[in-house]
C-alpha cells in the first residue's frame, strides 16, 4: 500500500515537474524576446517616401520603441506600411505601396522572410496555415501559404478591398471602392475559395469586425459629390449594417450622421461598438443598439487617424498623424474616455495590432 | 503711393553714402579674371565667399547634367534620384528653394516649386559655374536665402572666325552623349549653336540591401534621354554698346524607377520641357555701364503615373522678366551700382487655383568703397522687393574684405535674406485633404560669415587656402500641417538654424613640362529646424544635410597628359526624424589626353567613376551606380 502511495506520489511528483516544466517552457517561449511583452503600432510613412515603420508599445514599461524592425535588421520597411498582423508566431507587415509583406519574428521581429507577387497590399488576415490578403493593385484577395510564404490563388473582389473578417468559415472583405467609390462587401467561402455572395452597402465600406455572438459589423463611410470642391452637390450619410453571416443578409441598417463620416470600427469584449478616426472626422463615439436603434456617446475629442482595442485588456488605442514628416502619437484611455498615457511613435501611424486575429 | 516713396527713399539712401570716387575691384579669388556673365553688377558680394568648378571637371561632364558636376564636386547638397533622375541642390543646410540658381543673370528656379531639376540642364549648355555659399538675396531677390549657384555663357566677340566643336561620350549602363557646337566669331558679330543629346538606360545590377536577402536585382524603368538646343547671338552695335540673345530649348525625359524596397518595377514617368528666350543690351563707358535685359522663361513638366492613382498632370509656368542695371565709378576709392528689375509670373495647373500670376517690383543697389590700394573694400547692398501689393521684407548686406598681412585676407559680411511662397504654398487649390494659403508671408532671415584667406604664389608654388565660419537662420519657414479641419496647409510656424565652417585648399606645384595640383575641402554643417514656441535644442535635423563633406582631389598634368583623382566623403543624412542614410565615401579616377596641331585640339578622356564599387543612397530608397567607366573624345577646329 505504502508502495502504492510512494509510486502514486512519485508519478504525481514527475508529473506535476513535467507539467510545470511545461508549462514555464511554454511561457519562456512565448515572453522570450525583446518585443514579446505588447503591442505593434503600424507607422505608414510618407508616402513616397522609405520610412514607414513600425513601433512596439511594451506593457511590461509601459513605453513605446520605435523603428524596431530597422533596429533588428538594419534595413527600412518600405514606403507606406499598412498593417501588422500577429499570426502562428510570426508578425505579418503589409507595406502596401512597397508591394510587398515583410515577414518578422513576432517576439524578436527578426526577419524571416518576404511574400512578393502581390500589388497593393492592404491587409492580411489567417486562419490555419493560410493567409488572405487584400490587394487594392488588382482588386483581389491573395491566398497565401503560410509555409512557402507564397501566393496560391487570387480570388477576384469588387474595388479597393480593404479590411477583412471570418466567420463561418467564410471571408468578409470590404470594398471600399479604392480611389472611387464602391458598396460591395465581398463574402469569400474558405472551402470553395470562390466569391459567394456580393452584399451591397452605401457606401464605401471601411472596416468590418465580427462581435463575440458573431454578428458581423460593417462600417460605411457615406458619399460626398462636389462640383467643383468645396461646393457639396450630394452627400450621403455615413452608416452602420449587420450582417447575419449565416445567410449573409443584412440584418440591421442604421444611419450614422448625415455629414460626418468615420473610418474605423471596433469592438469590445463585451460586443459594444466604438467607432471615429479618418481625415476631418472629430472624436471617437460609442455606438450601442438595442432592439434595433441604437445610441452614440461620444467619447473622446480628439482627431484621430486610427484606432483599436486591445481584445485582451479592452484598453483603447488611439493613434494620430499630426503630419508625414513628425512622429505620431498614441494615446491609451480606457473605454470611457480616461487617458492612461500618451507616447511618441513613427510617422504617421494608423493602427495597433495586438497578438489576435478574428478580424482585420 | 507709398511703394514709389519706399523705391525713391531706397534709391537715395544708396546714393547718399557716396564719399569719393573709385573702381571696381575684381576680387573673385577662385576665378582668375573670368568674368560670370551671371554676376550682378559684374561683381561678386563682397566679404562673401564664391569658388568655380574647374575647367577639367566642366569639360569631362560636358556630357552630363549640371547635377552630375555639382555631384562629383561634393561642394554642395544634391538630392538625386540616380543617374538623370531629378536632382535638387542646396546649400549650407538650406533647401533648394533656398539656392538660387542665376544664368546669365536671369534666375532660372521655377515659381511653382522654388527648385530646379539640375539633371534637365545639360553641362556642356554652361562654360562657367561659380557657387557662392550664403545669402544674397540683396542682389539675386527671393530664393538666394541659402546660396546662389550661377551659371554663364561667354560669347566674345574676338574675331576668332569659325569654331566647331564636338564631344561625343560613351558608357556604361547604355550611356551615350553627344554634342555639337558651331561658332563664329567676328569682330563686331559673334554667334554660337550648341545641340546636345543624351540617353540612358541606367539598368545596372547591385545588391539591394532594402530586400530580405540582399539579393541581386537590376534597376529597371530609369532610363533618361534629353535633347537640347542652345543658340547665341551678340552683335557689336556701337562703339560701346552690344546686344546679344540667347534661346535655349529642352527636353528631358525620364522614367522614375521605383524604390528599393518595391518589389514592383516603376512606372511612373516625367518630361521637364523648359524654354529661355534672352535678350541684353549693355551700353559702357570709361567709368560707366548700362544694362538691360528681358527674358521669357517657360517651363512644362508632364508626369505620368498609370500606376494605382493613374495621375497625369501638366504643370507649366512662364517668367517675363525685365531688369535694368547701372554702373557708375566714381574714383578709385567708391562706385554706386543701381538696378530694378520687373517680373511677371504665371502658372498653369489643375492643380492651382484659377488665378496663380503675380507681379513682381524690385530696386536694388550697390555701394562699394576701396581704401588704400584697394586693401580694404567695404560693400553695402540692398534691395526692395513690392509684390501683389505687399512690401517682402526690406533686405541688405554688408560686407568687407581686408589685407591684414601680405597674401592674407580677413572677410565678413552680413546680410539679411528672404524667401517668397511659391505658387504650390499659395495657390493649391482646396480638395478633402489639402488646399493652398495666399496669406503666407515671406520667410526671412539672416546669413552672418567670417573668413580668412590665406594665398602664396612663388613661381613654382601656388597656395590658397580659405577658412569660413556661418551662422545662417530664417524664421517664418513655410511648412505644410494639418489645419483645425485637417486638411494640410501650408503656415509659417517653423525657424531654421544652420551653423558651420568650411574649409577650402588649394596647391599647386609646377615642374617642368608638369604640375601637381591638389584640391581639399571640408565642410561642418549643424542645420536644425524648430517650431515657434519650441526650444531650439527641441529642433530637428534639417534633412538630406550631411553633417560633415569632404572631398580631396590630387591631379597630374604631363605634356598633354593629366590624370585626377578624387575622393569624396559624406557624413550620415537624417532624411526624416527617425531614420538616417549611411555615410558613405566614393573614389572616382580620370585621364585626360589633349593632341593640339595648329587649328585642331582633340582630346580624349576616361572616367572610372566609384572605382571602390562602394553601395550608398543619395536620396533614400534609391539606388546609385556601382563602378562605372565612361569614355569620350573633343574635337574643336578653330
Amino acid at each position: 500500500m505504502k508502495n502504492t502511495y510512494l509510486i502514486s506520489g512519485i508519478k504525481l511528483f514527475f508529473g506535476v515537474f513535467c507539467l510545470t516544466l511545461l508549462i514555464t517552457s511554454c511561457d519562456k517561449e512565448e515572453s522570450s524576446g525583446e518585443y514579446a511583452d505588447g503591442v505593434f503600432i503600424t507607422n505608414e510613412g510618407g508616402y513616397g517616401n522609405n520610412n514607414g515603420s513600425v513601433s512596439f508599445y511594451s506593457y511590461s514599461a509601459d513605453s513605446v520603441y520605435n523603428n524596431i524592425f530597422y533596429t533588428v535588421n538594419n534595413r527600412t520597411l518600405g514606403d507606406v506600411v499598412q498593417s501588422v498582423t500577429v499570426h502562428n508566431n510570426k508578425a505579418y507587415v503589409v507595406v502596401n505601396n512597397s508591394n510587398k509583406v515583410e515577414i518578422a519574428d513576432k517576439n524578436t521581429f527578426q526577419e524571416v522572410g518576404t511574400i512578393s507577387e502581390v500589388s497593393l497590399p492592404r491587409y492580411l488576415i489567417a486562419q490555419g496555415n493560410t493567409g488572405y490578403l487584400s490587394c487594392w493593385g488588382d482588386n483581389s484577395v491573395k491566398v497565401i501559404d503560410l509555409e512557402t510564404n507564397t501566393v496560391t490563388q487570387s480570388v477576384t473582389v469588387a474595388s479597393g478591398p480593404e479590411k477583412m473578417c471570418i466567420a463561418d468559415n467564410k471571408l468578409y472583405v470590404v470594398n471600399t471602392g479604392g480611389y472611387s467609390v464602391d458598396s460591395v462587401v465581398s463574402v469569400i467561402d474558405l472551402a470553395s475559395l470562390e466569391v459567394v455572395e456580393n452584399i451591397t452597402v452605401k457606401y464605401a465600406p471601411q472596416d468590418i469586425v465580427v462581435d463575440k455572438d458573431n454578428k458581423i459589423w460593417v462600417l460605411c463611410f457615406g458619399k460626398v459629390v462636389y462640383d467643383p470642391y468645396p461646393t457639396i452637390i450630394e452627400e450621403y450619410p455615413s452608416k452602420i449594417y449587420e450582417i447575419d453571416p449565416e445567410t449573409d443578409a443584412v440584418v440591421l441598417e442604421g444611419e450614422l450622421f448625415q455629414d460626418q463620416h468615420p473610418t474605423q470600427l471596433e469592438v469590445s469584449n463585451n460586443g459594444t461598438l466604438y467607432l471615429g478616426g479618418g481625415y476631418t472626422f472629430a472624436g471617437i463615439y460609442r455606438l450601442e443598439i438595442e432592439g434595433g436603434s441604437g445610441t452614440l456617446t461620444s467619447i473622446i475629442t480628439d482627431y484621430v487617424y486610427g484606432l483599436n482595442i486591445d481584445p485582451g485588456t479592452n484598453i483603447l488605442y488611439t493613434l494620430q498623424a499630426p503630419t508625414y514628416t513628425d512622429p505620431g502619437i498614441l494615446k491609451r484611455f480606457e473605454l470611457d474616455g480616461t487617458l492612461l498615457g500618451t507616447y511618441e511613435c513613427g510617422i504617421g501611424p494608423n493602427s495597433a495590432s495586438f497578438k489576435k486575429t478574428n478580424s482585420y | 503711393m507709398e511703394y514709389r516713396k519706399k523705391l525713391v527713399i531706397t534709391a537715395f539712401l544708396l546714393y547718399a553714402v557716396l564719399l569719393v570716387k573709385a573702381d571696381i575691384s575684381d576680387t573673385l579669388i577662385h576665378i582668375d579674371k573670368v568674368v560670370i556673365r551671371g554676376l550682378k553688377f559684374n561683381d561678386h558680394t563682397t566679404g562673401s565667399k564664391i569658388y568655380s568648378i574647374d575647367t577639367l571637371t566642366l569639360k569631362m561632364f560636358a556630357s552630363g547634367s549640371l547635377a552630375d558636376i555639382l555631384n562629383i564636386e561634393n561642394s554642395t547638397a544634391v538630392k538625386s534620384y540616380g543617374p538623370g533622375g531629378m536632382a535638387s541642390v542646396s546649400v549650407r543646410g538650406g533647401s533648394s528653394r533656398h539656392t538660387a540658381v542665376i544664368w546669365n543673370g536671369f534666375n532660372l528656379t521655377n515659381p511653382m516649386s522654388g527648385g530646379l531639376n539640375y539633371s534637365a540642364l545639360p553641362a556642356g549648355f554652361i562654360d562657367e559655374i561659380a557657387i557662392q555659399p550664403g545669402g544674397s538675396s540683396a542682389l539675386y531677390g527671393s530664393g538666394s536665402a541659402c546660396g546662389v549657384i550661377l551659371l554663364s555663357n561667354n560669347l566674345t566677340l574676338n574675331n576668332s572666325g569659325l569654331s566647331i566643336d564636338l564631344n561625343s561620350e560613351a558608357g556604361s549602363f547604355k550611356t551615350f552623349s553627344n554634342m555639337i557646337s558651331l561658332g563664329y566669331s567676328g569682330k563686331n558679330i559673334s554667334s554660337r549653336v550648341k545641340a546636345g543629346y543624351q540617353v540612358a538606360e541606367n539598368d545596372f545590377k547591385f545588391h539591394n540591401p532594402e530586400k530580405y536577402g540582399a539579393p541581386l536585382d537590376t534597376l529597371e524603368h530609369a532610363g533618361f534621354r534629353m535633347y537640347s538646343l542652345l543658340y547665341q547671338l551678340a552683335i557689336k552695335t556701337g562703339r560701346h554698346s552690344k546686344v546679344e540673345t540667347d534661346f535655349w530649348y529642352i527636353n528631358h525625359f525620364k522614367k522614375i524607377p521605383s524604390l528599393l524596397s518595391d518589389y514592383d518595377e516603376g512606372k511612373a514617368e516625367q518630361t521637364d520641357e523648359n524654354m529661355r528666350l534672352t535678350l541684353n543690351y549693355s551700353m559702357f563707358g570709361n567709368n560707366w555701364f548700362i544694362k538691360y535685359r528681358t527674358g521669357l522663361l517657360y517651363d512644362n513638366i508632364l508626369y505620368n503615373d498609370p500606376a494605382e492613382i493613374g495621375i497625369h498632370s501638366k504643370n507649366s509656368c512662364l517668367s517675363f522678366i525685365n531688369e535694368i542695371e547701372s554702373h557708375y565709378t566714381f574714383n578709385k576709392y567708391h562706385n554706386l551700382n543701381l538696378g530694378i528689375n520687373h517680373t511677371r509670373e504665371n502658372a498653369a495647373s489643375k492643380s492651382y487655383t484659377p488665378t496663380t500670376e503675380r507681379i513682381r517690383t524690385s530696386v536694388f543697389g550697390r555701394y562699394n568703397l576701396s581704401l588704400i590700394n584697394e586693401r580694404i573694400l567695404l560693400s553695402v547692398e540692398s534691395r526692395e522687393e513690392y509684390t501683389d501689393g505687399e512690401f517682402a521684407p526690406f533686405v541688405f548686406s554688408v560686407g568687407s574684405e581686408v589685407d591684414l598681412l601680405p597674401g592674407i585676407r580677413v572677410k565678413g559680411v552680413t546680410a539679411k535674406h528672404y524667401a517668397l511662397p511659391v505658387f504650390d504654398d499659395l495657390y493649391w487649390i482646396e480638395d478633402a485633404y489639402s488646399r493652398g494659403n495666399p496669406e503666407l508671408t515671406p520667410e526671412y532671415g539672416w546669413n552672418n560669415e567670417v573668413g580668412i584667406v590665406h594665398r602664396k604664389n612663388d613661381e613654382n608654388l601656388e597656395l590658397y587656402h580659405e577658412i569660413t565660419v556661418f551662422h545662417n537662420h530664417v524664421n517664418n519657414l513655410i511648412i505644410w500641417l494639418p489645419a483645425d479641419d485637417g486638411k494640410w496647409t501650408p503656415e509659417n510656424v517653423n525657424k531654421s538654424l544652420s551653423r558651420g565652417f568650411e574649409f577650402l585648399g588649394n596647391l599647386k606645384r609646377n615642374y617642368t613640362n608638369s604640375n601637381l595640383s591638389i584640391r581639399y575641402r571640408y565642410s561642418y554643417t549643424k542645420a536644425l529646424i524648430w517650431e515657434y514656441g519650441q526650444a531650439e535644442d527641441a529642433g530637428n535635423r534639417r534633412i538630406y544635410v550631411p553633417e560633415h563633406a569632404a572631398s580631396l582631389s590630387v591631379g597630374y598634368l604631363i605634356r598633354n597628359f593629366e590624370i585626377r583623382y578624387l575622393q569624396t566623403f559624406t557624413s550620415n543624412r537624417y532624411y526624416d526624424n527617425f531614420h538616417a542614410l549611411d555615410a558613405y565615401t566614393v573614389g572616382n579616377i580620370f585621364f585626360n589626353y589633349n593632341w593640339i596641331c595648329s587649328n585642331i585640339c582633340f582630346s580624349t578622356y576616361l572616367k572610372i567613376l566609384n572605382i571602390y564599387n562602394t553601395s550608398y543612397q543619395v536620396m533614400a530608397g534609391y539606388a546609385q551606380p556601382p563602378l562605372s567607366f565612361s569614355a569620350g573624345i573633343n574635337l574643336s577646329f578653330k
